[in-house]
């Protein structure tokens, strides 16, 4: 092996331990630091809901809902894919249907407006915890991304085809209609 | 007084169940912890043989090289990686700070937004 190849192979295999590096610890801080940033957000929004006189602070729902966001909170430093296995092994499908159960009659038992915010507060909590978990997990980055990249790409491709064609539709109708006037 | 003690054995066993499944999920942690610390430093110990291997190439110790070490050989391949790295680092570089300013300025806001609650004719200052 040549010396220059071998120098390529040394610089390679630098640059390929230090996104590896950069991957686990500095990425990994700043997603962490992300999704507690999104659930205080969420949070925050909740208080305020109660705050402002839309629900009481010990409404179950307010309770459940807060509480959901503590859990996350709590296990934001280490919640990756592992979490997400351990749920689905962990929590059978009784006891998801109980908590679920709990919370559409929690939900239920809010006045309207509060009814809407708390729903949107989930799905923010739910983004944030999904966002984390595609973005920090290497499989699912590999994976999920490309996939969602695809079908993003191909439904543009759908969209900017049906619009050239109905541009292209309206010059023809014009064209057309230019031809039998002048007959 | 039956529906009572059956409501009573009820709530006993759904909160075993709750406190069995905790502790189920808090031992996952600890696992899914040690397995992640094993993934990251084993990847460096990876890298780590490689390098070992390719100083043993350079060394004339052995002419066969692992495939892997021939692709990383091309000058296109390590002059790729290296830009990624110097992209991605930057990437999360900006990013972190950016984080950090949206935090800081949200905070502020927050307290201001909160003490005005409380008092409304209060004059704050404008730091951030």
């Amino acid at each position: 092996m040549e010396y220059q190849a071998i120098a390529n192979v040394i610089g390679s295999m630098a640059s390929l331990t230090a996104l590896w590096a950069l991957f686990h610890w500095p990425y990994r801080r700043y997603r962490q630091e992300l999704l507690k940033e999104r659930l205080f957000v969420a949070r925050a929004e909740l208080f305020d809901l109660a705050a402002d006189g839309h629900i009481e602070f010990d409404h179950p729902a307010y309770v459940m809902l807060r509480n959901t966001a503590n859990g996350f909170l709590n296990g934001a430093p280490s919640f990756g894919m592992m979490d997400v296995i351990s749920s689905l092994r962990r929590i059978d499908d009784e006891q998801a249907g109980r908590w679920r159960e709990r919370w559409e009659s929690a939900v239920a038992g809010a006045r309207e407006p509060a009814r809407e915010k708390i729903h949107e507060i989930r799905a923010h909590v739910n983004y944030a915890i999904v966002d984390h978990l595609v973005f920090c997990s290497f499989v699912l980055a590999m994976t999920v991304l490309p996939a969602v990249s695809w079908m993003a790409l191909n439904s543009f491709w759908r969209s900017l085809a049906r619009r050239c064609r109905l541009a292209m539709s309206r010059l023809v109708d014009r064209l057309d209609s230019a031809a039998m006037m002048a007959a | 007084m039956e529906p009572v003690a059956d409501t009573s054995a009820n709530e006993s066993s759904e909160a075993e169940l709750e406190l069995r499944t905790g502790r189920g999920i808090a031992r996952d942690r600890e696992i899914a912890e040690t397995a992640r610390t094993a993934i990251k430093w084993g990847g460096v110990a990876v890298s780590v043989f490689f390098l070992y291997k390719t100083v043993g190439v350079l060394a004339g110790q052995t002419t066969e090289a692992n495939i892997l070490i021939k692709v990383l050989a091309d000058f296109r391949v390590s002059e790729a990686v290296a830009w990624i790295l110097a992209g991605s680092a930057t990437a999360v570089a900006v990013r972190t700070r950016q984080l950090g300013q949206k935090k800081s300025k949200r905070l502020g806001e927050r307290i201001k937004e909160l003490e005005e609650r409380v008092d409304p004719d209060r004059s704050s200052t404008q730091h951030e």
